[in-house]
């Protein structure tokens, strides 16, 4: 027999046939099982790359099929190892893990049964005291294998919580199932069964290809027609009640509880009446339900201080009713029940504590002094109108001092405008065009500025050839470069290798616009003496008269204004021109002179509106045509795809038109992935700019304030909230309009505006804030047929707190208008409050 | 046979982890009014016991101690982070001849829950620390204990007790993970640099624990607003964060009882920190330390770290350890004047005996109190992966001091550590920044430029 006993097994495995290993390993005598053990752990390699050889083969791919080696080597350790533990430890090895389990667990389950009784008893054992509940098991045959070893050897299961879970959590056999008698009591003691057993439905759902038996519906039946003991099931659920756990885990209980329908049994009412207070709200119902009108004396008493203490305004209510009942049936004082009454005040839902008020009105001659002293003490928590109303029964109630929110006016953070190094384009280009040409090409002046160029001017082979267009100011520094010191090098017109206008931001247009008239005239010999937009001032404008006597050495020299250069230095003009100087300028000849005169008299001025269309906010803007074409792109048009190079500059080309550059920035929000991570400090440079600040200030202030993310945390934002009302260039009321459309679209959160407007106010912007509130609330809240929510509850709380922080007064209509609703819900209330603040009005509720 | 099959699979299924074998003398029961609390293991002021005795008398206040011990068995089975069924390990309680302590922590190491029972009536019969057991019947009668039911306790069942209670005696095994030993001894070292951050009365803090977000997994920050703590849905200055709401689940069955709640945190914490939640019940407080994030433990928060790696401080404590009598409250005055030691180097020890698990901290009182751990006292500081990693480092020569830096050799390259900031060039630092504590380099540069002073005098 020597080999041949392996051979024979090793085929099979080689077939991938578990049936066929198995009928060979059945024919093994004693020694013939012992080869086969003993070459088993040895061909576990083999075995796996010679199925993988085998899958690769074929033509159709069948992933499962690389797997199909496992179960023919488990079927033959099985039955041939020695002993119980090492079968144990040998089905589960690691490199048997599959993606799933084998669909007939026959093959291995026939050798088992060939194995003595006493050893395949203690296999089941181990087995099933191997399960963990884990996740690698879920998706093995760990669970099935142990239980159906234990039912087929007849084991009492050992006493393994697991082994319980995986026993629910396969669909139930009962009532002839052999191990329901060990594991049905054990059910309800298990951890984990719960868990199992969440989704458990008495009728599947209809979405649900392969209905599964349902444990519900099976216990229900098999207790109705008398099978399982009524009781025993009952008991067990009020058991795990006891227990404790969260209501998730314990919804299956619940619902079986609630199917069993148990009678009335004095023996557990105890046991109800102890989960009133702390089981989750599903189980404390349940208990109610069986407890309703059994209950005297004490015991009624703690019933009732349980139900009025849960968060639940349902079980809130029944102890309302029920300490009602109990005050009318009794005559003496109610002393006892005071500290429940007062608990109930503590109920969030309004309308409970309204019926609370009432009831304690009602029975306020039933309290002794003690006892009303206690209801007072808690009465501290009502809103206004009810302490009212409690005051008249129980004396005046000093109302909480809940406005002590720990505001304390403060002046708002200072804030310096940045401070800008010399722009280093606008250096470079200018000493470029001093240099160049009185260089005549490659001498002096250049060394100083090409030093990073001259590495380009040195390749070989530049990108200059490599690109059709040239789409940023490197190659357009390099180009200049080439040309300065190789004059006529390239023969191409430089307009040629300009980006298409809609291919490139606004703003950085302006930019290679420059480079590309400077080549022009390098190349023409029309290069001006020098440039007109060079700025003068730390803030990147440049000053009217200097601008004024640039253009008079222009007409002296004969020289013709380059036009981007042109363009850009009009809008680089401060907003304020001196009178003299505006003077100096109508004394100009040249068709320069004449458009700076224009420009003078009548800058243009874009008017912007903010739609929002869908779930973005978009920029409709308006403007006189000027003539110049660059200064109509950058002011009459926002580019609707989201380009963004070079955005850390745009502010110096637009230093004098703040909302105009907002109104290009503001597309970039929406697109945070594309945004450089500066984009804050592109947006705090805004800040400083000259110009108004309207829509798009706001809108764009108001995308960031709810922004959670960690390139635009929360402080960041509301920094630059606080920026925007230092420098007085918040459009509060237009950023709050803003802040609401973004709330209505679902953007951000409105716990996270709440705290950073609070953040705001409490950093001494709260009069912006409070605007910004006005702009928010007629936004945001509700009207018409729209249904409020607690978001919009809580944000008018927030506003009633900023409102006073503010001193603000004045009604704000769509409050107003909530506030008439004939309806009353927590969010009118709210309402009520804050109009009834801001228009000092007494406390309309309480009238 | 079960049981030695159990405990045989246990090893398998944990290899490199210890095993805490828990033996009672019976199970603990509550009966009527009388609830007999079984121990197993620990160390009373006689030495090592196997079953101590440590209290037998009145609780004065039955209904709170029964919740509040159900509350500490709750955390001792919940793994709040990926929640799952798995091991459960028993509440250890401590005796200090006034209170009893009870403590646990949770399975997934991020929630410690302590329970410091002082309406006691009745004979303190020793001074110690043990396990005590907690199983499925004890937490059902707990939870029927009610308002006015009188109870009787004892901790270590009598003789008596144990025979007339036909209970075999219970045997449990369950795995001990370093890490989650480490989190346990670590929370002590955590919570003593914590300050109390805000105060509310019982009804208040009904009502701000019922304003906290459903949500399990959410983070929040709440500051201090009149008599009431404001929720925050990101961080600000002098707020105290809890993350992951849901881990304070087990004082809301409490709060029925609540007299006040007590907040602690770190000074200038800043992003996710860990915090201390403390409720006063009559007669007692129930006290809940919750980790900076629901994935991460307590342990790897490397607090300990600063003071771990001096051997000057494992000395002090050898000093130190006896002079410990399960003492209510642990002066730092009166140890130094006893061991001869300056006050800092008495802090510097008690943090070592932390993490030992030699002494825990009562942030109410603002006191270290004697408690050992009743598990094995060497695997604590042993198994601390970043310091036994870097006792490896310096040993095996890769430590090279050059001035105020030190030149670290790793498979992964050099690292470069300057001593004085504590800072290195290795990612861990670089993604951490000393967040978690000093990194396994620095730590070598640390030990080693200790043994080259001490070679120099």
């Amino acid at each position: 027999m020597n080999g041949r006993a392996w051979e024979g097994v090793r085929k099979g495995i080689t077939r991938a046939d578990a049936g066929e290993v198995a009928e060979r390993v059945l024919e093994l005598d004693e020694a013939g099982r012992r080869e086969v053990a003993r070459e088993l752990p040895g061909h576990i390699g083999p075995a796996r790359t010679a199925q993988q050889r085998l899958t690769e083969r074929r033509r159709d791919w069948d992933w499962q099929l690389t797997q199909a080696w496992i179960e023919p080597m488990r079927v033959a350790g099985a039955g041939t190892i020695g002993g119980a533990a090492a079968v144990a430890s040998w089905l589960f090895r690691r490199e048997f893990a599959r993606w799933s389990p084998a669909s007939d667990m026959e093959p291995l389950l026939k050798v088992i049964a060939a194995r003595p009784a006493a050893w395949q008893a203690d296999l089941a054992v181990r087995l099933a005291l191997r399960l963990r509940g884990s996740r690698a098991q879920a998706s093995d045959d760990s669970a099935a294998l142990a239980l159906e070893l234990l039912r087929r050897t007849g084991t009492v299961p050992p006493d393994h919580e697991p082994l319980v879970a995986a026993w629910v959590a396969l669909p139930p056999r009962l009532p002839d199932d052999p191990l329901a008698a060990h594991l049905l009591p054990r059910m309800f003691e298990a951890e984990g069964v719960g868990r199992a057993l969440r989704e458990d439905r008495i009728e599947p759902p209809r979405w649900e290809w392969e209905p599964q038996q349902s444990w519900l519906r099976t216990l229900r039946d098999l207790a109705a027609s008398g099978v399982i003991d009524r009781e025993m099931l009952a008991d067990g659920c009020v058991r795990r009640f006891l227990r404790g756990g969260n209501a998730a885990d314990l919804r299956f209980f619940v619902r079986l509880h609630e199917l069993l329908d148990p009678a009335p049994n004095p023996a557990r009412a105890r046991d109800y009446l102890r989960l009133l207070p702390a089981a989750p709200g599903p189980v404390a119902e349940a208990a109610l339900k069986q407890l309703r009108g059994s209950l005297v004396g004490d015991d009624a008493g703690e019933a009732v201080s349980a139900l009025l203490f849960r968060p639940e305004s349902k079980l809130v209510r029944a102890g309302l009713t029920w300490l009602d009942r109990l005050a009318r049936d009794g005559d003496g004082d109610l002393d006892h029940l005071a500290p429940a009454l007062a608990s109930a005040f503590l109920c969030e839902s309004y309308p409970i504590q309204e019926r609370t008020v009432r009831l304690a009105v009602r029975h306020a001659g039933r309290f002794t002094p003690v006892g009303a002293e206690a209801v007072r003490e808690a009465a501290t928590v009502l809103p206004a109108d009810l302490l009212a109303r409690l005051s008249e029964a129980y004396g005046h109630v000093e109302p909480e001092a809940g406005l002590d929110d720990g505001f304390l006016p403060v002046a708002l953070p200072e804030f310096k405008p940045p401070v800008h190094e010399p722009d280093p384009f606008e250096q470079w280009l200018d000493k470029f065009v001093r240099d160049a040409p009185a260089a005549g090409g490659r001498r002096t002046g250049l060394a100083a500025v090409r030093g990073a160029v001259m590495a380009a001017l040195n390749r070989p082979r530049s990108r200059l050839d490599a690109e059709r267009t040239w789409s940023s100011v490197d190659l357009w520094a390099e180009v200049l470069m080439r040309e300065a010191a190789h004059p006529g090098e390239r023969a191409e017109a430089p307009r040629e290798h300009l980006p298409k206008p809609r291919t490139v931001a606004a703003p950085y247009r302006m930019m290679l616009e420059r480079c590309a008239e400077i080549l022009a005239g390098l190349r023409d010999g029309t290069l001006p003496p020098y440039l007109l937009a060079s700025p003068t001032t730390a803030a990147g404008q440049v000053e009217a008269g200097e601008l004024v006597a640039r253009l008079e050495g222009y007409e002296r020299a004969g020289a013709v204004a380059l036009p981007a250069d042109l363009q850009q230095a009009l809008l680089r003009l401060p907003r304020v021109v001196p009178a003299e100087v505006a003077e100096r300028a109508g004394r100009l000849t040249s068709e320069a002179g004449a458009t700076l005169v224009r420009w003078l008299a009548d800058r243009p001025e874009p008017r912007l509106r903010v739609v929002w269309r869908g779930q973005r906010p978009q920029v409709v803007v308006h403007l006189e045509r000027t003539g110049l074409d660059l200064v109509d792109a950058l002011l009459g048009r926002v580019a609707s795809t989201r380009l963004g190079q070079s955005m850390e500059d745009w502010h110096r080309v637009l230093p004098s038109d703040r909302e105009a550059l907002a109104m290009h920035l503001l597309p970039h929000v929406h697109a945070a992935w594309e945004r450089p991570t500066n984009f804050a400090d592109v947006v705090s440079a805004m800040l400083h700019l000259e110009g108004p600040a309207g829509e798009a200030v706001g809108a764009l202030l108001a995308a960031l304030l709810g922004e959670r993310e960690w390139y635009m945390p929360a402080e960041r934002a509301e920094r630059l909230l606080l920026e925007a009302a230092a420098t007085g260039c918040l459009p509060a009321e237009r950023c709050g309009h803003h802040l609401g459309l973004t709330l209505r679209a679902g953007q951000i959160k409105s716990a996270a505006v709440r705290s950073s407007l609070e953040s705001c106010a409490r950093q001494g912007a709260q009069r912006e804030v409070w605007e910004i509130m006005t702009g928010l609330l007629t936004s945001y809240l509700p009207t018409g047929d729209e249904r409020g929510t607690t978001a919009h509850t809580r944000i008018l709380a927030f506003a009633l707190d900023v409102a006073r922080w503010a001193g603000a007064h004045g009604a704000v209509g769509v409050v107003t208008q909530l506030a008439e609703r004939p309806r009353s819900s927590a969010l009118v209330r709210a309402a009520r409050v804050l109009d009834d603040h801001l228009t000092a009005r007494k406390s309309r509720q309480a009238s | 046979m079960a049981s030695a099959i159990l405990s045989e699979s246990i090893s398998n299924f944990t290899a490199m982890t210890a095993v805490q074998a828990y033996s009672y003398a019976a199970p603990s029961f509550l009966d009527g009014s009388r609830l007999g609390l079984s121990t197993s293991g620990g160390r009373a002021l006689s030495g090592p016991l196997p079953r101590p005795r440590f209290f037998s008398g009145l609780v004065t206040e039955a209904a709170p101690a029964a919740a509040g011990l159900l509350a500490l068995s709750d955390v001792a089975m919940t793994r709040y982070h990926q929640p799952r069924p798995g091991w459960t390990r028993d509440p250890v309680v401590t005796c200090d001849g006034q209170r009893l302590r009870m403590e646990s922590f949770s399975a997934c190491g991020g929630v410690y829950a302590r329970l410091d029972l002082a309406a006691l009536d009745g004979d303190i019969l020793d001074r110690g620390t043990t396990n005590v057991d907690v199983n499925g019947p004890l937490r059902e009668a707990l939870a029927r204990v009610g308002g006015k039911d009188p109870l009787h306790l004892g901790v270590g069942a009598d003789e008596m007790a144990v025979t007339t209670l036909d209970g075999a005696v219970v045997e449990k095994k369950v795995p001990l993970p370093p890490r989650w030993l480490r989190g346990f001894a670590e929370v002590q070292v955590i919570a003593a640099g914590f300050d109390l951050r805000a105060e509310l009365t019982g009804p208040h803090a009904v009502r701000f624990l019922r304003s906290l977000p459903r949500a399990a997994g959410a983070t929040v920050w709440v500051s201090p607003a009149g008599r009431d703590l404001r929720v925050h849905t990101d961080a600000r200055p002098g707020a105290v964060c809890l993350a992951g709401a849901g881990r304070v689940a087990t004082l809301l069955p409490l709060l029925r009882f609540a007299k006040a709640l007590r907040v602690y945190g770190p000074p200038a914490g800043s992003g996710s920190t860990a915090s201390v939640w403390e409720l006063e019940l009559p007669g007692m407080r129930y006290t809940l330390a919750i980790s900076p994030a629901p994935s991460r433990g307590f342990s790897g928060e490397g607090a300990v770290l600063d003071h771990l790696s001096t051997d000057e401080a494992a000395g002090d404590a050898d000093v130190l350890a006896p002079l410990l009598a399960f003492e209510p409250a642990i002066e730092v005055g009166a140890l130094a004047d006893a061991s001869g030691l300056a006050p800092s180097r008495v802090r510097a020890a008690l943090t070592q005996l932390g993490t030992a698990g030699r002494v825990g901290y009562d942030l109410h009182e603002s006191a270290h109190f004697h408690r050992e751990l009743p598990y094995d006292r060497d695997q604590v500081a042993e198994l601390n992966p970043r310091l036994t990693a870097a006792r490896a480092l310096a040993s095996s020569g890769a430590v090279l001091m050059t001035g105020d830096r030190a030149e670290v050799t790793t498979p992964g390259g050099v690292r470069i550590v300057g001593l004085a900031e504590g800072s290195c060039t290795c990612e861990w630092w670089f993604d951490h920044r000393g967040s978690r504590g000093p990194c396994k380099h620095v730590l070598a540069a640390r030990i080693v430029a200790r043994v080259a002073v001490e070679a120099n005098a």
